[in-house]
């Protein structure tokens, strides 16, 4: 270090000596750089931190012309260094230095907190630029009002600017019929129950008309203050879409089941006991899956396979069906033959369900004894070992051409007794409780 | 002590490196400063090290910005943004241009 009159350590313990030795301490421990520029602005003194800072090629700043401070409150110069531009916050004050005016001046390097600052700007600046063009309105709900809002937000709810929104009651652009869910969702946040939560609900739009939005905020601080920060989206035509897609669906399913009506219909010009006898087994069936747990979809499968298991015996010749006593071999085979005939007629039909293959196999039976394949188990289709329970319970509980009812009790007790063997024994079970201990009737 | 001729020409020349805030604020207030008090009995030249670095080395320039008065001699410096007018005057130790009573 060299400096032209730095207040040197002392050998005497004087307290005027101690004073110079704390001074000298001070400065040279310093860690911002001290000079003392005399009027014309020449270095009279500079500690270690100051020569640090401007790395003089000599290693001395002393008689250095460096210039006169032209102020005396802070400001920022810049040091040209070799390894680059070093930025300074420079303080001065007016002194006496050899009994002449000087100016002391501190020195403090600022560049990496600059470059820290800018940072920070730039990615302020990113941020901002992001939230501002964003194609999803974003918000800040703080108190119960709208804090903040991009622009996206503003047009979503058909205001052109967001001034116009900020600072309003959060409930005044919610429909009143979801602004209990709102006050509820906004509650659980601030409260800390949860951190985020995403829902649809409702706003008003400047015009007074609705607008469907998704939201999906976070629990956040603002201030100090719980807040809550969000996006928002216009869904309106997701909604729209859906409202389209179940009426498709709507449409399409009656559609379906009117088909499958005329082809019920066909038949019963040719057959009558027939039709009815497979709406009644469809009952029998479907109920007997919501006994069994089945969901909505699959009873209607249930439901649409029972009305349509036997449309192959259009195959088999009238006469046949409605004859009274026991069948030819031939004939017998002629009747067996229906299930080929019924899955032959359905299988074109792209249904969601597997119908022809039920139709196919509502003959089988557990231990393999039935047709037209001899299936054991669960080589048969769930679907098939109901319709087979159902057709076997309607059968028999009803009045044919060829012999009177037998009764639902005798059903029962057929069913009962070829529990395992012939029927599945889930399916049993089921029908017998809704049967037994539920008191279903089979509808007319 | 001003013993300088008040109708002399001063030529000033402004080191800056970069056009920053703060030597923009140097470059105004020198301009501002000038027009007050020298009535045109001035030039200024701005140097920027970033592209003449080579200069600071003529008149041993160690920080920018800093203000050089290289006429009329002899040679004075000043540093900073030269926001406090009287400091500015002094340190160049401009002479006023006075009018004619």
């Amino acid at each position: 270090m060299t400096a032209a009159k730095p207040p040197v350590a002392r050998q005497d313990s004087s307290p005027a000596a101690e004073q110079d030795d704390i001074y000298r301490i001070f400065t040279e421990k310093s860690a911002d750089g001290l000079l003392v520029i005399d009027d014309h602005g020449y270095i009279r003194y500079a500690n270690p931190a100051a020569i640090a800072l401007f790395s003089p090629a000599s290693g001395t700043l002393i008689d250095s012309h460096i210039g006169v401070p032209s102020v005396l409150h802070p400001t920022e110069i810049q040091i040209p260094r070799p390894d680059g531009i070093r930025h300074i916050e420079l303080m001065a004050s007016e002194i006496l230095w050899d009994k002449a005016k000087a100016t002391l001046t501190s020195l403090r390097d600022v560049t990496e907190r600059n470059q820290n600052r800018q940072e920070l700007m730039d990615a302020l600046a990113q941020f901002r630029g992001v939230v501002e063009q964003s194609v999803a309105g974003i918000y800040i709900v703080q108190n119960g009002r709208l804090a903040y809002i991009n622009p996206r937000f503003a047009e979503i709810l058909g205001y052109t600017r967001c001034e116009e929104l900020v600072g309003r009651e959060i409930f005044s652009i919610v429909a009143e019929s979801d602004r209990d869910i709102v006050s509820k969702n906004i509650q659980r946040r601030i409260s800390g129950e949860i951190d985020s939560c995403a829902y649809e609900t409702r706003l008003l739009r400047k015009d007074g008309s609705i607008v469907d939005v998704g939201v999906h905020g976070s629990a956040a601080t603002l201030r100090g203050q719980p807040a809550i920060i969000g996006l928002m989206q216009d869904i309106t035509s997701k909604k729209q879409a859906e409202r389209d897609s179940r009426e498709y669906l709507s449409n399409l399913e009656a559609s379906l089941m009117g088909t499958v009506g005329v082809a019920v219909n066909l038949s019963a010009i040719r057959d009558p006991y027939n039709a009815s006898h497979q709406r009644r087994v469809a009952e029998i069936a479907a109920a007997i899956g919501v006994e069994m747990g089945f969901d909505a979809n699959r009873q209607q499968g249930l439901r649409i396979a029972g009305m349509l298991h036997d449309i192959g015996k259009m195959s088999v010749p009238a006469e046949i069906l409605v004859k009274p006593g026991r069948l030819s071999a031939l004939e017998y085979i002629l009747v067996q033959n229906h299930t080929v005939a019924g899955y032959d007629i359905l299988k074109a039909v792209k249904f969601q369900w597997p119908v022809a293959e039920i139709a196919l196999q509502h003959h089988e039976r557990m231990d393999g004894s039935g047709y037209p394949k001899g299936l054991k188990g669960d080589e048969i289709l769930q679907e098939s070992r109901i319709i087979a329970v159902a057709d076997v319970i309607e059968a028999m509980s009803s009045h044919r051409p060829y012999r009177p009812s037998l009764g639902i009790h005798a059903a029962l007790t057929e069913i009962e007794s070829g529990r395992g063997n012939h029927y599945d024994p889930a399916v049993t079970d089921a029908c017998m409780r809704l049967f037994r201990e539920k008191g279903y009737v089979i509808p007319e | 002590m001003t013993t300088e001729n008040p109708d002399e020409k001063y030529h000033l020349r402004l080191y800056i490196a970069g056009m920053t805030p703060t030597a923009r604020r140097a470059l105004s207030n020198i301009e501002s400063i000038c027009t007050d008090n020298l009535q045109g009995r001035y030039d200024i030249e701005v140097i920027d090290l970033l592209e003449q670095p080579a200069l600071a080395e003529g008149d041993q320039i160690i920080a920018v910005p800093t203000l050089v008065r290289r006429l009329p001699p002899p040679l004075r410096k000043i540093i900073g943004d030269l926001s406090q007018t009287e400091k500015v005057i002094v340190g160049l130790n401009l002479v006023p241009y006075k009018k004619d009573p």
